[in-house]
């Protein structure tokens, strides 16, 4: 027990009914002597104030009134209409019955005196409030008299039974019946009392011994407990009224009469009782069992009471002084000792010794029942309502629990929904779903963008569009001149009428020429005409060329220049469409087509005419370029305002990113629309609106082929608006029990995105059959594959293999125990994963050949740690394209810095043809590829490029990625550029890098680098904890960084070497390392390789020109390798002098056709020069034997 | 909305107080008046007893699981004033902390969102509200009075304010984690506690939301994190309340009465914060939603046998 309050009275009490803050009223008791010997009798109120910190052990009273005479006893009634706090109600010495208004004595009124009656003729000893009828009263005294009183009218009491010789000590209504009570007499008998009769209906005789108090079964109103004060047999008797012959149990327990009992509502296992052994019992009054006693005090404890409504709390009024308020427990004494001290504060120690109760601190080791929750309900993950109640079971049988686990869906139409979809992505009718979204569409936005999404489903889409365009746009007509026509007006007004066709012009040119017989040498020629003619029989095209656009005579310049070759031709056209002024504006437009640079149309044409421009770009523009163009034209369009239009290039170019934006924004329109509905839940609402934003993007991810590039990247990615949308959509998906589609969209998460590992791993321990076994991996891949269909992208595979790669760092759970925390509590502490990266190097180049270096200097973990990659599916896709097996033992090819991602790919995933390195994510599919190729204007310049220069291209326009500053920079700018500015590190990248190595907070990542040696790094084993979130190509690439172009490249080839860059990476940087030039440049290649580069890129191309196209992986995987010995030879490394020589040698065979020779020569290379031979020899074996294959 | 037929039925031969799946919806904790905690691993429609944790003296009131990036934590408290912290590795059950702090009854305990760190709640009859903080390998705790009568129920905000959606790309952005809770008790009111960084400790926010009459038995915050926050309170009085506030409010709380045939003894809400269950003490389970004139609506009862899906 806890003492939390003593009131220094000695005096009869009672406690406020009901639930509201616990007060307790006193009443001088009669018959004791004051410490002060003072004859004051009061009435007054006291507030526990249990919540008041600074409230001391002893209380002060609240309201404190004169009373007449002393209390015997005191009792507080209910709240009734009249009486909102009860009424109080005082048993005094002289026979009245006082009764109070309880509100009046809280507020401090005067007038607190409701009514005084006089039925006794004696002191009243007990009374009671009917615990049913709240307003009638019973009061018991001497001489036998029993009133009842009804407190509205005091007056007008009536008694029952009749004088008698002994007195009545105690009266208690019985709790389940309203009209019957009992009394006890000091001649020891119990009467119990049948109001409806006015009779006494029952007499117990008490063993013959004074009845001191009187308590009924909370529950059972043919059971009560009477006790004795009688000192020389001090037991308290549990009767059955069924049989009143005989107690049902006697408690034994006290030393000396026992005063008084209370009998707790709540629980009817416990009993209290107190009496003249200054001892206060606890029992369980069926049992007999003495649950404890409280710490016994100096003098008799004549009065004890559970609060009504808290029996946490009671009190115990003693002759010592004292009123104590306890608990029942005490869990935790040595606290509470504190706190009891605390409180002594300030007085005499001794005199306050003496009054402090003896005895060990008590705790109630039984449990309440009002504690014990007997029912609840929770809800578990996956959709599941657990609840527990109490069975019904026999008495005195033990007490049972049923518990339940019940499946459970919140929302119907969500778990239907989503069945739906799920089911028609199955059957891959994406058609039928646009449709059907298609005809339910409610915003004319909404239907249009399901009709792109359709139209790119078909086989030829841009058609398609063209004609979906067509239909739009009344103002097109149909033909395909006409359409032309319109197309060359909507770039100014005036344009109207100068209507000729350009095209059409030149061959009517054409024909009157072939119609008009003439004379080599006409009469009325000129000089000029003649100095043509004359060149023209000369076979100097160029000459005559030359002399007509100097005369403007542009048709002649054409005409003649087609004579000349394709060289000619072009010069021709350029000077045609140079000379601006003047011009049709159609011609400006037919610039643009002629030299592929469909930008200018694009980004200047008058966006009142964009569905014209999108259908030039689909008429036109390279399957490359074509997403970025639209993606232009639609940022346009966005910028003012027009967001449907916005988000139809958008679609049509594929352009993932882009749409979710502006689908986002719908979402929340939609939602804003729903609820202003009204007529469902918000989370309906909600729900919903994202059902439908989902299906949208999931379709449009299946119609474009949309492969997500940036999983791997540990930040900043484009679509993690989208990403927190899967969340979200996870979450609800799974409350609703579909597990399989919830993981199938987290899956498309990166896999460094906050929150996706949680909630990935989540699923999977939910759905998986058994925990803690490696194989649960396994089987949750089994389960969950089946759902995700083909259009399972390769985003998940691919972090699977980067996974492996990198020795799964994503992967929270060690399979051995599911349930265990990551072990990675930081992901970026493995530091040494990322050493092999020269620093020096980093700083100077961005390199795209970076695709094998992760091979090469993480790969070990593959085999080594072997870290099973059980987080999601194995990687089968990857492992197609990658099965490089050798890798993993040789030594790693150059170390580079961990590429960007974006800067791989782009470059040369459209041209699969081009011998440069791919990067490791395996562009091979043209959706990825299209949603990353930079948006510069010189794309197509550098694609076109010869692949050398592609190569050297890349670095700088690595970190593009969203709009770029100026895209319409004209082609040279990279193609031209000197080779010495290429291998500048772009300022972005630069700048970018810090942030991508750098883990958030960490203050020097690159601390352990420090006197690192390279070769070391690689080839120790990585097992020391692969990192995690690192894992990825780190580069995340700095969203907006700089235009490739836009920046002057740094100028001398000594930038590159030069690291400006301010990480302490410069100053770790070993000076031995050689400075190294990016892959794909060719720029370095000693003249002792030069030819053979020369030959082996000639044949390399040859072969893939011609290689069927089921061979396209193999041939790309040579190319690969090929380029690696390029960079090899470019960097001037692993390839020794000789051995140069002796491919060179090969290179000339095979060139020579000489393949036997060639096969020979490579075997020898191979076996003599082992440790030069890297993976690249496998490309150069393969290429011989595939040269051999290519007629 | 439907719920199927109960799919497992676990009956136990001990009154059981509480029962909760983990995070995964693998296993169950159930705990009862026999002083143990029970762990089952549900697979399917069947459930095998894995695990049964002893160390408790008197009954077993909560039990509560640590979300899963902090280990396999299950937390427990009972009668005995103990709250103990177990962990689960390689197989085995542990308790690694055992805390004694209280006077009486720990009636509940519940852990923080994890985005706020590895905190638990703990609201005991003797007033006080603990929380511990497990930090550096060590537990750590603030306690404050809260309830003078007792403290029967509480609960955690959810980590952001609603209407607050940060991006997860940028977390510690936009609005900061906070910690946050409420507490029910015998004094048939609830308080909101805030962490002040200040001080170092729980303060108060504005007033006691008052209303019921009689003690607070359970209360839980609703996890949703659109437009508004939802409390929901269950009381002996015989009703829940549901408190609402949003950032139009200032930190008042508008409230809703939903009225019952029995007191209320728990509150739960669902994952997504939108469907609230009650169980009352006459058995029955009920579920409710609220529609967008702020209405709430029964939307299921589970109270009698085999009854599955009814829907109203």
């Amino acid at each position: 027990m806890v003492r939390l309050r003593e009131i220094s009275r000695t005096a009869a009490f009672a406690w406020s009914p009901g639930a509201g803050k616990p007060l307790i009223v006193t009443g001088t008791r009669a018959g004791a002597v004051d410490a002060d010997f003072s004859g004051d009798t009061k009435l007054e109120l006291w507030d526990l104030d249990l919540d008041n910190q600074e409230q001391g052990l002893e209380l002060q009273p609240l309201a404190s009134i004169a009373a007449d005479s002393r209390f015997y006893d005191i009792a507080w009634g209910p709240p009734t209409d009249d009486y909102p706090q009860g009424v109080i109600a005082g048993a005094l010495e002289n026979g009245s019955l006082d009764l109070w208004d309880a509100e009046k004595l809280i507020d401090g009124d005067d007038d607190a005196l409701i009514a005084r009656t006089t039925k006794h003729t004696g002191a009243i000893k007990s009374l009671q409030f009917n615990p049913l009828r709240p307003q009638i009263l019973a009061t018991a005294g001497v001489k036998g008299e029993l009133f009842i009183y009804d407190v509205n009218d005091p007056s007008n009491a009536f008694r029952l039974g009749t004088a008698a010789a002994h007195d009545l000590e105690c009266v208690a209504w019985n709790r389940k019946v309203a009209h019957i009570l009992a009394t006890g007499s000091a001649g020891g008998f119990v009467t119990v009392w049948d109001l409806k009769t006015k009779k006494a209906s029952l007499t117990l005789n008490n063993n013959r011994k004074p009845v001191s108090a009187l308590a009924w079964d909370p529950n059972n109103s043919t059971k009560l407990m009477t006790s004795t004060y009688d000192d020389l047999a001090p037991v308290i008797l549990l009767w059955n009224l069924r049989n009143s012959n005989a107690p049902e149990r006697t408690l034994q327990g006290h030393e000396q009469g026992i005063l008084s009992l209370s009998w707790c509502q709540q629980d009817d296992d416990l009993l209290l009782s107190c009496g003249k052994d200054n001892r206060t019992v606890i029992w369980c009054p069926h049992t007999g069992t003495r649950y404890g006693e409280f710490p016994e005090v100096t003098n008799w404890t004549f009065s004890v009471r559970f609060h009504p409504h808290n029996p946490n709390l009671s009190a115990t009024a003693s002759f010592d002084g004292k009123i104590t308020v306890q608990t029942f427990q005490n869990t935790n004494p040595s606290a509470v000792q504190n706190n009891t001290q605390n409180n002594l504060d300030g007085e005499d120690f001794f005199t306050q010794a003496q009054t402090q109760p003896q005895g060990a601190a008590f705790t109630l080791a039984k449990a309440p029942k009002w504690l014990e929750r007997p029912v609840g309900v929770t809800f578990g993950f996956g959709g599941k309502l657990i609840t527990f109640k109490p069975v019904t079971t026999q008495p005195g049988q033990p007490r049972a629990s049923k518990i339940e686990i019940a499946q459970f869906s919140v929302d119907s139409e969500i778990g239907t929904a989503t069945e739906k979809f799920e089911e028609s992505l199955k059957a891959g009718d994406i058609a039928a779903i646009c449709e059907s979204h298609k005809d339910q569409a409610t915003t004319d936005e909404e239907k249009a963008e399901w009709q792109v999404m359709g139209t790119l489903l078909s086989e030829n889409p841009r058609q398609q569009i063209v004609e979906y365009l067509d239909e739009k746009s009344e103002k097109l007509g149909a033909g395909k001149g006409h359409k032309k026509n319109r197309l060359s007006t909507f770039f100014s007004d005036n344009a109207e009428g100068e209507g000729d066709d350009f095209l059409a012009s030149l061959s009517a040119t054409k024909g009157a020429k072939t119609d008009n017989p003439f004379h080599l040498f006409g009469e009325n020629d000129s000089t000029v005409e003649k100095d043509i003619t004359k060149a023209l029989m000369l076979g100097q095209f160029e000459k005559a060329t030359m002399i007509c656009l100097e005369e403007k005579r542009m048709a002649d310049a054409f005409m003649i220049a087609n004579c000349g070759g394709k060289e000619l031709m072009d010069k021709v056209q350029a000077a045609y469409i140079s000379q601006k002024e003047g011009m049709p504006n159609y011609l400006r437009l037919l610039s643009s087509v002629i030299v592929k640079n469909l930008w200018d149309v694009v980004y200047n044409a008058d966006l009142a005419d964009w569905k014209e421009t999108m259908v030039t770009l689909c008429t036109f523009a390279d399957p490359a370029e074509f997403p970025d163009l639209c993606e232009a034209l639609g940022d346009r369009i966005l910028e003012n305002g027009s967001r449907q239009d916005a988000s139809l290039c958008y679609l049509v170019g594929s352009k993932l990113e882009k749409v979710v934006g502006i689908w986002i924004s719908e979402f929340e329109e939609a939602e804003k629309a729903g609820m202003a509905e009204g007529s469902d839940t918000t989370f309906s609402v909600h729900a919903r609106t994202l059902q439908q934003f989902i299906e949208k993007v999931t379709v449009f991810r299946q119609v474009a082929k949309f492969q997500d590039t940036e999983t791997a990247l540990p930040s900043g990615w484009k679509l993690s608006a989208l990403y927190d949308k899967y969340c979200e959509y996870a979450d609800i998906v799974a409350a609703h029990g579909q597990l399989n589609v919830a993981q199938k969209y987290l899956e498309l998460l990166p896999t460094t995105y906050p929150a996706a590992d949680v909630a990935r791993n989540r699923i999977r321990q939910a759905t998986q059959k058994k925990t803690a076994q490696p194989a649960a991996a396994v089987s949750s891949g089994r389960t969950s594959r089946p759902t995700v269909p083909a259009y399972m992208p390769p985003a998940p595979a691919q972090t699977a293999v980067h996974n492996s790669l990198y020795g799964a760092p994503g992967v929270p759970t060690p399979p051995a125990n599911p349930y265990a925390p990551p072990i990675a509590s930081n992901p970026y502490a493995p530091q040494q994963a990322y050493q092999p990266t020269p620093p020096a190097q980093q700083g100077g180049y961005a390199p795209p050949i970076g695709g094998y270096a992760p091979q090469g200097n993480f790969g070990p973990p593959k085999t080594t740690t072997a870290p099973p990659p059980s987080n999601r599916p194995p990687p089968l896709k990857e492992a197609g394209n990658w099965n490089d097996v050798p890798m993993v033992a040789r030594p790693p090819p150059p170390r580079k810095p961990t590429p960007n991602t974006a800067a791989v790919n782009s470059p040369y995933g459209v041209q699969a043809g081009m011998p440069t390195p791919p990067p490791p994510q395996s562009p091979y599919t043209r959706g990825w590829t299209d949603s990353t190729s930079p948006r510069a204007g010189s794309t197509t310049a550098s694609q076109y490029a010869p692949p050398p220069m592609a190569g050297g291209a890349a670095p700088p326009m690595a970190n593009v990625v969203g709009r770029t500053a100026s895209p319409y920079n004209p082609p040279p700018a990279v193609a031209a550029g000197p080779p010495s500015n290429r291998y500048a590190p772009s300022p972005a990248a630069q700048a970018s890098q810090p942030p991508q190595m750098g883990p958030p907070g960490a203050p020097n990542p690159y601390a352990p680098q420090q006197g690192y040696e390279p070769s070391m790094v690689q080839q120790g084993p990585p097992s020391s904890g692969p990192p995690s979130t690192m894992s990825g190509p780190p580069m995340g690439g700095p969203p907006m960084g700089g235009p490739p172009m836009g920046g002057p490249p740094r100028t001398g080839p000594s930038a590159g070497n030069s690291p400006a860059p301010g990480p302490p990476r410069s100053a770790a940087a070993s000076p031995a390392a050689k400075p190294k030039h990016p892959p794909g440049d060719r720029s370095h290649i000693p003249a002792s390789a030069q030819q053979l580069v020369d030959i082996l890129s000639r044949d390399m191309q040859r072969v893939a020109a011609k290689a069927p196209a089921s061979f396209a992986p193999q041939v790309k995987d040579t190319q690969k390798r090929i380029n690696i010995l390029f960079d090899h030879l470019n960097n001037e490394e692993l390839v020794k002098p000789d051995t140069i020589q002796q491919l060179t040698q090969l290179a000339t065979l095979l060139e020579g056709k000489n393949y036997p020779e060639a096969q020979q020569l490579q075997v020898s290379i191979q076996t003599d020069r082992t440790e030069e031979c890297g993976n690249w020899m496998v490309g150069v074996k393969r290429l011989i034997s595939m040269s051999k294959a290519t007629p | 909305m439907s719920l199927s037929l109960e799919s497992s039925v676990i009956t136990t031969d001990t009154v059981q107080h509480d029962a909760v799946l983990d995070y995964y919806g693998r296993r169950l904790a159930t705990c009862s008046s026999d002083k143990t905690i029970k762990i089952f691993e549900i697979e399917g429609e069947t459930q095998r007893l894995t695990e049964t944790l002893k160390g408790h003296e008197g009954a077993v009131w909560c039990v509560s699981w640590a979300h899963p990036k902090y280990g396999n934590i299950l937390a427990s408290a009972g009668y005995d004033g103990k709250v103990f912290i177990w962990r689960e590795q390689q197989n085995q059950w542990q308790k690694i902390f055992d805390f004694a702090l209280h006077k009486a009854s720990v009636n509940m305990v519940s852990w923080s969102p994890h985005e706020s760190g590895c905190l638990l709640a703990c609201a005991s009859s003797d007033g006080t509200v603990s929380v511990l903080e497990f930090k550096d390998n060590n537990f750590q705790h603030v306690a404050f009075p809260a309830h003078g009568l007792g403290v029967n129920s509480v609960s955690w905000a959810p980590a952001t304010t609603p209407g607050s959606i940060v991006s997860s790309a940028s977390p510690g952005q936009g609005s900061p984690i906070q910690r946050r809770f409420v507490t029910g008790g015998c004094d048939n009111v609830l308080k909101i506690w805030t962490w002040d960084q200040a001080t170092q400790g729980y303060k108060q926010e504005s007033e006691p939301l008052t209303g019921h009459t009689d003690w607070v038995r359970d209360v839980a915050w609703s996890p949703t994190v659109l437009q508004k926050s939802y409390i929901a309170s269950a009381s002996e009085d015989k009703t829940v309340r549901i408190w609402t506030s949003d950032s139009n409010s200032q930190g008042q709380w508008a409230c809703k009465v939903l009225n019952f045939d029995a007191v209320v003894w728990r509150v739960s809400w669902s994952l997504s914060g939108n469907v609230l269950a009650v169980s009352g003490g006459d058995n029955k389970v009920s579920l409710w939603k609220e529609n967008l004139r702020g209405e709430w609506g029964v939307r299921e009862d589970h109270g009698r046998k085999n009854q599955a899906a009814v829907i109203w």
